[in-house]
């Protein structure tokens, strides 16, 4: 369970954008300067393409969705193909939702739910840039050009799961150019963002239902 | 079922394997599973099938992308690669395999009986299986249909196939398996392949 839950939280926080905001300087130069980036933004929406790598396949798997976030804590992340789903976390609790074969949504209890749960809660820590807050990853801060944010598992068990994330940052401050998720030498997960908006007004109603 | 005439019946043979690909394949499939007391999960499917060794590689991963299953079988030997709960239950494994393989390799044997249904329809079956019997279902035109049978001539699953593409494989295909505890998965093909020589060696099916 907790070997799952790193690799959920590790999934869901690769899809997550971090915010822009107005910053002097290299932003991605050092841990405070990206928690001072990171600080300004009170909500992100942003689409992303998923691509999933894996040996055995000749191409990835493309997913495309869109992703919501609203400080303190509500998340809603949203896929809309090959399979629409929806994750919601919303006063402190998680839910999923999935289309079912082209019907209505219904709650999905699937594999991976209960790590979702998890990670989510997790997860927030890192909009505020306190990467260490969390107690699955330890993270290391690369700077450079791009600047990179290296994830790695605290925990030995973990590594047999997910080797690392790697967070790129955009050279625009307090943007995140990819998410990148490596499960082995055989399987990865590429998130990249694109046409990321900082501090839109986000309504409740993204975070209470799935639409 | 009307048994077509003895003459004719190596005929009909090769027909009823004509569902079932001969060369190692690769597919991309979304999978809503449905069970009891409406739970329901959908995961991205990866299924790769070499049928001269009858060897099924699957690999199930999550919305999000996380690998949940990574496993291969071939003649009841199973190596799982990864698995991360509930998938990582040998029986629910051994479940899946035998689901994939009823959808996807043909019977292991030649048919021992052909004939036509009521509705015309070609049905071959296949009683080599201790298990019991299989039935492949082929109309004119249309979807064609696997009937897989207890030894108690019970119906324990039901696929439908509907559409199929140039590589023979239907782009939707439907299986309900009956009893307490039944489901249902259904599959919608993303894309297909054939694999090469080369390529077949090089993913390790």
């Amino acid at each position: 369970m907790n070997s799952l839950r790193l690799i959920l939280v590790l999934a869901l926080l690769a899809s997550a954008a971090f915010p822009s905001a107005v910053l002097c300087g290299d932003w991605g130069s050092d841990w405070e300067a990206l928690r001072q980036s990171l600080s300004l933004v009170k909500s992100i929406r942003t689409d992303f393409v998923q691509q999933k790598n894996l040996k055995v396949l000749s191409r990835p798997i493309i997913s495309r969705g869109r992703f919501f976030y609203r400080a303190p804590g509500d998340i809603r992340w949203e896929y809309e193909t090959p399979i629409r789903s929806v994750v919601l976390l919303h006063k402190g609790e998680v839910h999923r939702y999935t289309r079912h074969d082209g019907g209505e949504y219904d709650e999905d209890k699937g594999p991976g739910v209960e790590a979702v749960r998890l990670v989510l809660a997790e997860m927030t820590h890192w909009f505020t840039g306190h990467f260490e807050a969390g107690d699955t990853f330890v993270p290391t801060l690369m700077p450079g050009s791009p600047s990179k944010i290296i994830l790695s598992p605290r925990k030995q068990g973990l590594q047999g799961f997910i080797q690392r994330i790697e967070l790129t940052l955009s050279p625009r401050p307090g943007v995140l150019r990819s998410v990148e998720i490596v499960e082995s030498q055989d399987a990865s997960t590429l998130i990249e963002f694109q046409n990321p908006e900082i501090n839109p007004a986000l309504s409740d109603r993204l975070f209470e239902r799935f639409e | 079922m009307t048994p077509v005439p003895m003459q004719e019946g190596y005929l009909f043979e090769q027909e009823c394997l004509s569902p079932f690909p001969t060369r190692p394949w690769r597919a991309v499939h979304t999978m809503h599973v449905s069970g009891p007391y409406r739970n329901r999960a959908s995961v991205v499917g990866v299924t790769i099938v070499d049928p001269s060794l009858r060897r099924i590689r699957a690999t199930m991963i999550s919305v999000e992308g996380i690998v949940l299953l990574d496993a291969v079988r071939q003649r009841g030997e199973t190596t799982i690669h990864r698995a991360l709960a509930p998938l990582d239950s040998p029986a629910i494994v051994k479940g899946l395999f035998e689901d994939v393989g009823l959808m996807f390799l043909a019977p292991d044997s030649d048919p021992d009986r052909i004939g036509r249904s009521e509705d015309g329809d070609l049905v071959c079956r296949f009683e080599g299986d201790r298990r019991g019997a299989t039935d492949v279902v082929l109309p004119r035109e249309g979807t064609w249909r696997i009937l897989r049978y207890g030894k108690n001539q019970s119906l324990e699953a039901r696929i439908e196939a509907h559409g199929t593409t140039r590589h023979a494989l239907s782009e939707r295909m439907e299986l309900e398996v009956y009893g307490r505890g039944g489901y249902t998965i259904v599959l919608n093909l993303l894309e297909v392949e054939f694999l090469t020589d080369t390529e077949s060696f090089s993913v390790r099916i």
